[in-house]
């Protein structure tokens, strides 16, 4: 064996948590599924009509897989954030790396309520996070590939992670082990919901490959616009409410915040989004002299997303500003990946996801008041880059091999919806002939 | 064309010749670069007290990432109309 793999050592004890503290964050991780709710309207309001049906059933059947596996597997890689864990000794410091939890959520009552309502947001988060992968993917991506590529990510890419960031793992640690601030910080999951999710939808995109017709050979890339702004518009205001629950719960589990703290994490997320939001409006409006409601969506969605990372850090002024950059940055961003990079992205997940994420990562470290907190986010963008993606494309490469990710061309030319479910969202709806196709 | 139901040793793990290419190759290229940039910042991490070289390692390793992500994308552009 090698030696500084060697044991398995605990990690320091957190704050516990008063009853009313329990009650409140309880509450508000009852509330956080409104961001599952709302991220799969806007997946499905995103792709086309003709596969409605396939990928709302995929949204739901990924939430259960993501439960499912993360219960069985998950769970205990991740570990607890005041549990044990695999370390080995580098440079005189401790690594550590891996969660060693109790299999199969063993002796959960006697685990600690901190332990208990952490355990509830890794749920929450993990089948968030595989959400974001199955919207790039649209109108190609299998129902069965979507449920393999959950059950990875939640099996192993999203407990190694977590365990990095926030069960007491080497991320969490660089503070003490590095004086390098708090350690890397993702109060609301920015690094582990969202960058994560939106690396896997880059992971998938490149796997499965652009939508038929998508990208002729040559000339510019056809338009596939999503066949319900409805869904989408209404989708942003329920994530609104997930995203608050989210980020005001985060901070109590994750920063430990006083109760006279929530409030301003609450305006902070409101503010990024509205900021956002507000930015988008303007740049599309510039850009193509109308708004355009589908990109407006995502800036309002990259605002939240930005959020996650700093709400709890910053305050609502500064909150109002990162949105301001995140709307301005995800449009442009949409029709860069699009025109010159030829990613075919139906749901804007890298752009609204990934980047939200990073921005909101950077913008904690540069307004934290401890010295090295920046540095601290940066090695822990490092660590997303550097591992958790080529880990991913690694791991979805092989899965490709094994559950073909991408529908054969006779299902993607029917859809979605008739191709695998027999049946499509819109009986009664006349379907067009499209264009692409000629 | 993708492997079908059943798929033999062969099938699943012998390179399929039409997606081979000069795209698929710099894309696995991008992404070996992205590691070497993590293993550079945390030999910053390990390696300088001072928060100016320290940072400034740091950045470096950000940036052969970012060099990494960039060949990746060129690869996946050079693919472009490959599955249509």
């Amino acid at each position: 064996m090698i030696p500084f793999l060697a044991s398995i050592a605990p990690a320091p004890a957190v704050p516990g948590v008063t009853e009313a503290a329990f009650a409140l964050c309880l509450v508000l991780l009852l509330l956080a599924p409104l961001a599952i709710a709302g991220v799969a309207l806007i997946n499905t309001g995103l792709g086309r009509s003709r596969s409605a049906a396939q990928a709302l059933l995929g949204n739901l059947a990924i939430v259960a897989v993501a439960a499912i596996v993360f219960a069985l597997i998950g769970a205990t890689f991740t570990g607890l954030a005041d549990g044990a864990g695999h370390t080995f000794h580098l440079a005189g410091k401790p690594w550590n790396w891996l969660g060693a939890g109790p299999w199969l959520l063993g002796g959960l009552d006697s685990w600690t309520a901190q332990s208990q309502l952490a355990l509830l947001f890794e749920f929450l988060a993990v089948a968030l996070a595989a959400l974001v992968p199955w919207g790039s993917g649209a109108d190609r991506l299998r129902l069965t590939a979507g449920c393999a590529i959950t059950a990875v990510l939640a099996a192993i890419v999203f407990p190694l992670l977590v365990h990095w960031v926030w069960a007491g793992g080497w991320l969490a640690q660089l503070g003490v082990n590095f004086t390098l601030g708090s350690g890397f910080l993702d109060p609301g999951g920015a690094a582990c919901i969202q960058v994560l999710g939106g690396l896997s939808a880059l992971a998938v995109v490149w796997i499965a490959g652009s939508r038929k017709g998508k990208f002729p050979k040559e000339g510019f890339s056809t338009a596939l616009p999503g066949h319900n702004a409805v869904y989408i518009l209404f989708g942003c205001l329920l994530a609104l409410v997930g995203w608050l629950a989210f980020n005001v719960a985060g901070a109590m589990l994750w920063l430990h915040a006083p109760l006279s703290a929530l409030a301003g994490t609450a305006l902070g997320t409101l503010l990024a989004a509205s900021g956002a939001l507000a930015a988008t409006f303007t740049v599309t409006r510039i850009r193509f002299g109308k708004p355009d409601a589908s990109l407006c969506a995502n800036g309002w969605l990259a605002g939240l997303v930005a959020s996650n990372g700093c709400a709890a850090l910053v305050t609502p002024v500064q909150a109002l500003f990162i949105g301001v950059i995140a709307g301005i940055a995800t449009p442009l961003l949409v029709e860069v990946l699009e025109l010159a990079v030829s990613i075919d992205d139906p749901s804007g997940a890298i752009s609204v996801h990934a980047t939200g994420g990073l921005l909101g990562l950077v913008a904690a470290g540069i307004f934290a008041p401890q010295t090295g907190q920046l540095i601290a986010q940066l090695v822990g963008i490092g660590a997303l880059f550097g591992v958790i993606l080529p880990l991913v494309y690694l791991l979805f490469w092989v899965l490709n091999r094994f559950v073909p990710f991408r529908v054969d061309a006779d299902g993607e030319r029917i859809g979605m919806d008739l191709h695998e479910l027999g049946g499509g969202a819109y009986p009664e709806f006349v379907i067009h002939r499209d264009e692409s196709y000629r | 064309m993708e492997p079908k139901g059943g798929s033999t040793f062969s099938q699943v793990f012998v390179t399929r010749p039409d997606k081979q290419g000069k795209g698929k190759t710099m894309k696995y290229a991008g992404l070996l670069v992205l590691p070497a940039g993590f293993f550079l910042s945390i030999a910053a991490v390990v390696l300088f007290a001072a928060p100016g070289p320290r940072a400034g390692f740091v950045l470096c390793g950000l940036a052969v990432e970012g060099l990494g992500l960039v060949v990746a994308v060129r690869g996946h552009m050079e693919a472009r109309g490959e599955d249509n």
